[in-house]
């Protein structure tokens, strides 16, 4: 019962402020409402006892990117309310065409395989017709140790470990390309685009 | 757990190559700078040499997610022979435009070291990090030449695409991990061929695919994916154009051909049908394209739109059963796919180096600007004509028997839609031809115009047009070179 009541509430304000992350004329209020979007995320992944990812969700999300966000958003100075003026009529309409055809695929998709009761991990009931009982959780809960960090680490260190060097790799890449594309002084070229009669062979 | 690093050797090499790159441009100063472009080289030898040392192991490591088979091996050396070529051919470029030159090549060698992942990668995770290696450094280096605004243009297109489409390809593989409970590929298809029964599969776990398909379609610039690729194209640094144009397309393909062929084998009725009508779209569209374009990078980006679209086409007639005709046609469909590559990367680059050798110190990139080429410089002439002649798969050219493995696949077993799909290709190499053969005339019958300078291409790509241009005429004359090797090279994604 709690836990319904947990659901509901950080679900309400996760909708909510989702609205508001649109909805706002202020690109700074935009971004904030984002943090609380995230949050309130984050307290949804508690109620599905993954405390592990809430904490990462507050770290990550809430914290270091919503900060990249807002410095984004004043670097580029960004913040009067004229650039978020929608395009005319026809654009708006077809923005809420196209999102009532996602809702209504998402909600056709999962309304029904994904809310039964056999759906329920470790439920009783067996899945009938379209329904799907939970699938690729099993190895995790067998784990179940402090919210999945164990096995988290050692999938980490042992399955994924190439990936997860060649991510440091990616960061380098990233940190040099912000250099090369941030540097304002460019050296003049000895160039093949320069027009025929310049170069001197 | 032991990690197998003989196994990881190419990787391993090419990512040192990379940061000793980065170091000595440090170190060095001044025109002393250019000296990393061998030092890269020498690195993607070794890396070469590292690989032929695996040739017909069959190793595995990090628990099945890094695989070593004749089909990794393969790829392998196609991309580090793909790196030598962008190599030679980048190096006066960037010398001479003092770009970024210690950067560039880390960034490159980074871009290859993520190719040459892809193809050992058995999971969806190492799959996906590996493309992400490939694509990173590409950004950067589509937008290094930073005092063109086109570049930055370009830049910004490729960048905010291929950002757009990881996500949705991300979408995919995250509904995929929900369904079946893995990230391995052929656990993928044990969990799918398990769960689902063939004929009403689950929507969502279709939509799911189709959107990891559309992922790599946007990677490989299939229409309707594929507005971003001749602004992209056009605005890179040329040698830049070349890779993304060969190299990081036949990333894309490989890991298209690795989730099809591997985890999607099973739903291959959903996704086949979709990718040959993309693959019809994407030839007609590049090729149409291509004949309206002045300007010769412009008209290679749309070409190679249009050879993405035919590489698709094995991928139309993919069957998801395991008889053993079913097992036949996906074998066939991906030797078609491979040899093309091998092909494709021979005779691009090779046309992509002319039009260095000929912008060089002059900046002439119009179709106009070919007029005469044949008279002022024989060897960039002739190398073009070949190269256009394999592009258009011409008899004596790699580029015929690449057409004729795509035939073969669609016809191993006759279908309606495989003669379809035959028919577009045929249609499709007519429409091509006629642009190719106009800029060969130029080349041959015209006069050139007056005051065309005479290109200097420098040693080093005149070394790689010539060794490519042989190599075109050679694989034509005799291409058992190649498919001796191909047709080894199985499916065997089992494991």
């Amino acid at each position: 019962m709690g836990e319904t009541i947990a659901f509901l509430v950080f679900a309400g304000i996760a909708l909510g402020a989702a609205v508001a992350v649109v909805a706002m004329r202020n690109l700074v209020h935009a971004a904030l409402m984002l943090v609380i979007h995230l949050l309130a995320v984050a307290g949804l992944y508690l109620g599905l006892e993954s405390q592990f990812l809430a904490v990462i969700q507050v770290l990550v999300y809430a914290g270091a990117i919503v900060v990249l966000f807002l410095f984004v958003i004043m670097l580029l100075g960004v913040d009067r309310d004229d650039l978020l003026v929608a395009q005319g009529r026809r654009a708006v309409a077809g923005a809420v065409a196209v999102g009532l055809v996602l809702a209504g695929a998402l909600t056709f998709a999962f309304v029904g395989p994904y809310t039964g009761e056999a759906s329920v991990c470790g439920s009783d009931v067996a899945p009938t017709g379209t329904e799907q009982s939970c699938a690729g959780i099993a190895p995790v809960l067998d784990a179940d140790d402090d919210a999945g960090v164990a096995f988290l680490g050692r999938r980490l260190f042992t399955r994924y470990t190439l990936a997860f060097e060649l991510s440091a790799v990616l960061l380098t890449v990233a940190t040099i390309g912000a250099v090369v594309l941030a540097r304002r002084r460019d050296l003049s070229p000895e160039d093949e685009d320069l027009p025929t009669g310049e170069v001197t062979a | 757990m032991a990690i197998d690093f003989g196994a990881l050797g190419p990787e391993i090499a090419l990512a040192v190559t990379a940061l000793v790159v980065l170091a000595a441009d440090l170190s060095l100063r001044g025109p002393a700078k250019q000296l990393v472009n061998p030092v890269a080289a020498a690195g993607t030898v070794v890396a070469i040499a590292l690989t032929l040392r695996l040739w017909g192991d069959e190793r595995s490591t990090f628990g099945g997610t890094f695989v070593i088979d004749s089909l990794a091996l393969t790829f392998k050396l196609l991309f580090l022979g793909t790196l030598l070529a962008v190599l030679g051919i980048s190096w006066r470029f960037f010398a001479e435009g003092r770009y970024f030159q210690g950067e560039y090549y880390f960034l490159i060698v980074t871009a290859f070291l993520g190719m040459v992942l892809m193809p050992s990668a058995r999971d969806l995770l190492t799959l996906f990090v590996a493309l992400e290696t490939v694509s990173i450094p590409a950004f950067v280096m589509v937008g290094l030449r930073k005092r063109d605004l086109y570049s930055s243009e370009a830049s910004l297109k490729f960048f905010l695409i291929g950002v757009l489409s990881v996500a949705i390809m991300l979408l995919g593989m995250s509904l995929v991990y929900g369904f079946t409970g893995t990230t391995s590929l052929t656990g993928i298809a044990e969990a799918i061929a398990a769960t689902q029964t063939p004929g009403s599969e689950t929507p969502l776990l279709l939509a799911a695919v189709l959107l990891i398909v559309v992922g790599f379609g946007f990677k490989v610039s299939a229409v309707p994916f594929h507005f971003w690729a001749p602004d992209t194209y056009a605005g890179a640094p040329m040698p830049v154009t070349a890779m993304l144009a060969v190299a990081s397309k036949a990333a894309g393909f490989v890991g298209l051909t690795l989730v099809a062929f591997a985890a999607f084998a099973p739903l291959a009725g959903a996704w086949a049908p979709v990718l040959g009508v993309v693959a019809l779209a994407t030839m007609t569209v590049g090729n149409l394209g291509a004949l309206q374009q002045r300007d010769v990078v412009r008209l290679l980006a749309y070409s190679s739109v249009a050879q993405a679209g035919y590489i698709l086409l094995p991928f139309g007639v993919a069957r998801g059963g395991t008889d053993a005709l079913s097992l036949a046609v996906n074998q066939t469909a991906f030797r078609a796919v491979l040899l093309y590559l091998v092909a494709y990367a021979v005779m691009n680059i090779g046309a992509f180096a002319v039009v260095i050798g000929v912008a060089r110190r002059s900046g002439l990139r119009a179709t106009a600007d070919y007029a005469g080429l044949g008279a002022r410089s024989p060897l960039l002439g002739g190398a073009m004509t070949v190269f256009l002649l394999s592009l258009g798969g011409a008899p004596l050219t790699v580029g015929l028997w690449a057409k004729f493995a795509i035939v073969e696949a669609l016809t191993v077993d006759v279908t309606a839609f495989g003669l379809v799909l035959a028919a577009g290709l045929v249609v499709n190499s007519v429409i091509a031809f006629f642009y190719y053969l106009r800029l060969i005339r130029g080349i041959w019958m015209e006069a050139p115009a007056e005051g065309a300078p005479v290109p200097q291409p420098g040693f080093n790509l005149s070394l790689v047009v010539v060794g490519l241009a042989a190599l075109t005429v050679v694989l034509g004359v005799l291409p058992a070179l190649v498919t001796d090797t191909t047709s080894v090279v199985t499916l065997a994604l089992g494991r």
